[in-house]
């Protein structure tokens, strides 16, 4: 299979357009999207904190010229380190560096039933062109601002998962996307559960180099087709240096179910749009968010439950701790689109502060255009607390193994509901890890 | 300039007035001439006039706010200053039928029927309430109109007057400190506590309900005082802006309860900034209703400055046909050991749309602090919306910090039960949402309970759940 390689360096730039993307062999309809997405990425401004969207969100460290996605492949290719992939048995796996693809493997008789995992830059013109021209960019709102349209402009490689109908596919199925040092990740994600078919799927994001800077900008756009079930981790744990752009969007069909999982522990600066769109009656969707911020990370988490049929389910939880100087922005929404009676939507968000000098903001909303819905929410925010602290310490613990119970303690509601055993654990290992010792200033 | 003009011929809907009596009525439009001109009628200091000219500046400057509800109103367009003689003229057998039957239907006095319905141009409140003023005077508690207090009392109001709101603070606070007429100003001195509500009406001979009311009220150490303004009675005018500023300030030890009921009139514009400055100990509360109105934005705030305050909103907001009820709560957490506690009821029916927009913030130090937040919204219908943006913002992690919401249609198995004890569906609804209300209903002074009570059975009629 051809690796999707680039022919130079690609530079986010008008030349870059012009003499890496244009070229790149692909059907017409894509090159004339791109055309459109990158007149588009030159007219926007960069966002900046007069807007309501950005206004918690300092992007002035961040300048897009330091990256750059490089040309050749390395040879030989490197270690690509992840916490996952150990712990997890395969139905199908994929790996990318920089967003193009170095390895992919589907078990023999699932890729015979045509389950595909591949690159999705290479599937364009393969004999799914017809079902990918139908659904991509169907959910990605590419104008929204200058960071959407770069992706839908520049975006190369990518990951392309299809299921088709009835398959169900019992084993996950791992995305490991690494990234290496000042490069840039432009990957657009597509899955397609098809009508009563199953899936599991987990995309992992790691780092090479745990010091050096990286860019990610990315899209996913996730179907899950009437009566299809899909169970979704997305784990980001980029290193401490990354910037992450994303917009993720899932729709789930009539009858279909989505449990979709973020773990959201690496990047210096990330801003995700984390978006389900319930289309038909008794679909349903559990959304779960684990956030672990430190140092002086900033993680801005937009979520949105839009209900646009009656008797639809959703369920959000995300559950952020942090430490340091690290800021936490939580912001959600439940829409009800007039109509969408029976509706019954619920978020809600906790936060465990564990030092004098981290932030958090949280933003619960909601939008409710029909009067036969039961939509609530809530929102917390506290430290630990230091009586149970010192109950610990009387039993033994020292401070630190103490802290750590207390943290693990106020995930587990969220990792309870995580239902892929070796995800829960890995999440759970990786925050036990990186909790320091909780010293309260009094 | 000032121009005499004997009669307006401008009627529209609300207007029943038809012949009012004016001797200045500023011409229309907003520059530095008005301003200056306002400034000069009212015989202000020079300090005043610098203040209102400098707030036409920042007006000026400043651009429509993009979030909230969509304003449309042409600032040229609009007079700014209209000095009343006696407003009577004609009688109560004049007014439309339709108000008079919800003046009737309210129960309220008569003498404050006339008064409300702008057939009397003041409220006789020299003989209901002249013994309370005798009172109030005795002990030292300042309480009339705001341009009063700013020739009588100029150095109390310069102490304090635009530092709880400068004008930057935002466009239409700006727009009131440029062109601010009538108003409040309560000064209550250190211990003093007033037991009975202080209300709009005891004030004498002040231009009322203004455009753009600017109330001052200051309590002093450990005094305490409860002022209730607006009314229940639907409040007409002509004009489609309303801007007010309302600035308290609660000093060490002091309770200050501020209960406005609100029920403008469906043309109308009412963007309100109403902020509280809570010192150590200090126990600020709004209490606060919005009906009617076109678009009402309106975010009382209390910001807790010193270790111990406290702060309480409640609020009420019932969003009928064409209504944007955008209201809401502020708090700022600025000390240690304060704490905060806000609870918003909304209702919405005929399309209308209420929002709750909020916002907590505990700044960095402001340990121990507390606050808990719960928003209930009813949707009657389904045209109708109902939204719910909170904003928590944290600097600080030795706080407890809790906020919830919901938003559900008025329960069948409710309803379901009343029918079954013989109440029709529409007595039915009505008794709920009473019900959902009655936390805001309890803490009003009673007469404005009962009314309030009947003005929700009055928005309700003709609505089933």
């Amino acid at each position: 299979m051809v690796l999707p390689d680039l022919k130079q360096d690609l530079h986010f730039t008008a030349e870059g357009f012009q003499n890496v993307i244009l070229p790149r062999p692909q059907p017409e309809w894509s090159r004339e999207f791109r055309l459109r997405a990158f007149e588009t990425f030159q007219e926007l401004p960069w966002p900046n904190r007069s807007m309501e969207e950005w206004r918690r969100t300092e992007l002035r460290i961040f300048h897009l010229e330091n990256f750059v996605c490089w040309a050749p492949v390395p040879d030989p290719l490197p270690e690509v380190p992840s916490a996952l992939a150990p712990r997890l048995e395969t139905a199908g796996r994929i790996v990318s560096l920089n967003g193009r693809k170095i390895s992919s493997s589907v078990e023999e008789d699932l890729l015979e039933k045509g389950l595909v995992v591949e690159c999705l830059e290479d599937s364009l013109s393969g004999p799914h062109e017809e079902l990918i021209r139908q659904h991509l960019w169907s959910l990605f709102e590419w104008r929204t601002d200058k960071f959407s349209a770069l992706h839908a402009a520049f975006w190369t490689g990518g990951t392309f998962i299809y299921v088709p109908p009835g398959l169900k596919v019992e084993k996950p199925i791992l995305h490991v996307a690494a990234l290496a040092a000042n490069q840039a990740d432009v990957g657009h994600t597509l899955i397609v559960v098809d009508e009563e078919a199953e899936a599991t799927v987990v995309t992992e994001t790691t780092s090479l180099d745990p010091a050096a800077e990286g860019l990610f900008c990315g899209g996913i756009e996730i179907f899950v087709r009437p009566g299809a079930r899909l169970r979704y981790v997305n784990f980001q744990n980029w290193n401490q240096k990354t910037f992450h752009f994303a917009r993720q969007k899932a729709e789930v069909a009539e009858r279909a179910f989505m449990e979709w999982t973020l773990g959201a522990l690496g990047g210096r600066l990330a801003k995700v749009n984390q978006e389900v769109v319930l289309n038909g009656p008794e679909s349903e969707a559990i959304v779960n968010g684990v956030m672990f911020a430190e140092d002086r990370q900033h993680l801005a988490y937009h979520t949105r439950q839009d209900h646009r049929t009656g008797q639809t389910k959703s369920d959000l939880l995300y559950k952020g701790a942090l430490q340091d100087h690290a800021h936490l922005v939580w912001r959600g929404m439940i829409r009800v689109e007039p109509g969408a009676i029976r509706s019954d939507g619920y978020q809600r968000n906790d936060n465990l502060m564990l030092s004098d000098t981290a932030r958090v903001d949280c933003i619960p909303g909601l939008e409710i255009l029909a009067d036969d819905v039961r939509c609530t929410h809530g929102a917390t925010a506290g430290r630990v607390d230091e009586e149970e602290i010192f109950y610990a310490q009387t039993r033994g613990l020292t401070r630190r193994e103490a802290t750590r119970l207390v943290v693990t303690g106020f995930f587990q509601q969220v990792l309870d509901r995580i239902t892929i055993d070796s995800v829960r654990e890995a999440l759970g290992d990786i925050i036990q890890q990186r909790v320091r010792e909780y010293r309260s200033r009094d | 300039m000032a121009t005499k003009v004997d009669v307006i011929g401008e009627i529209n809907k609300y207007d029943f007035r038809a012949e009012e009596r004016y001797v200045y009525r500023a011409r229309k439009g907003l520059d530095r001439d008005i301003v200056a001109e306002i400034s000069a009628i009212k015989n202000e200091p020079q300090w005043m006039r610098e203040f209102r000219l400098k707030a036409l500046e920042i007006f000026e400057s400043k651009p429509m706010p993009t979030w909230g509800g969509h304003i449309d109103v042409n600032f040229q367009d609009i007079y700014y200053y209209i000095k009343p003689t006696e407003r009577q003229g004609h009688s109560w057998d004049e007014l439309p039928e339709e108000i008079k039957k919800t003046f009737d239907r309210l129960g309220i006095p008569e003498a404050e029927k006339k008064f409300l319905a702008g057939v009397k141009a003041q409220y006789e409140s020299e003989v209901v309430y002249g013994s309370l003023r005798e009172d109030l005077a005795k002990r030292g508690v300042i309480f009339t109109d705001m341009d009063t207090a700013v020739r009588e009392y100029p150095d109390l109001v310069r102490e304090y007057f635009g530092t709880v709101i400068p004008p930057t603070d935002n466009k239409f606070a700006a727009l009131n400190s440029a062109v601010w007429s009538g108003g409040s100003f309560i000064y209550v001195p250190p211990g003093v506590h007033v037991e009975y509500p202080l209300q709009a009406y005891f004030r004498i001979n002040a231009a009322q309900m203004g455009q753009f009311e600017r109330t001052l009220i200051i309590v002093d150490e450990g005094a305490s005082c409860h002022y209730v303004e607006g009314c229940t009675a639907p409040m007409y005018s002509s004009e489609s802006l309303h801007a007010a500023v309302v600035e308290v300030i609660a000093k060490r030890g002091a309770r200050v309860r501020y209960t406005t009921i609100q029920n403008w009139a469906n043309n109308i514009y009412n963007l309100v900034t109403k902020r509280a400055v809570a010192y150590g100990e200090a126990l600020v509360e709004w209490v606060d209703g919005n009906l009617g109105s076109r678009l009402t934005m309106k975010y009382p705030a209390v910001y807790m400055v010193e270790p111990g305050a406290r702060a309480e909103i409640l609020s009420v907001a019932f969003a009928g046909k064409g209504q944007h009820q955008d209201a809401g709560s502020k708090v700022i957490h600025a000390a240690p050991y304060t704490s905060s506690r806000i609870v918003s009821k909304s209702i919405s029916r005929a399309g209308g749309r209420s929002s709750y927009r909020g916002l907590v913030k505990i700044e960095r130090g402001a340990k121990k602090s507390k606050s808990n937040v719960v928003c209930d919204a009813l949707i009657l219908d389904p045209y109708s919306r109902s939204d719910t943006y909170p904003y928590i913002e944290l600097e600080e992690q030795d706080v407890m910090i809790g906020h919830e919401a919901s938003v559900s249609k008025i329960g069948e198995e409710q309803l379901f039960y009343l029918c079954s004890r013989g109440l029709t569906e529409s007595e039915a609804s009505t008794m709920i949402v009473a019900g959902f209300i009655e936390p805001l209903v309890k803490e009003l002074p009673m007469e404005y309970a009962v009314e309030m009570n009947r003005l929700i059975a009055l928005q309700m009629e003709g609505s089933v759940g």
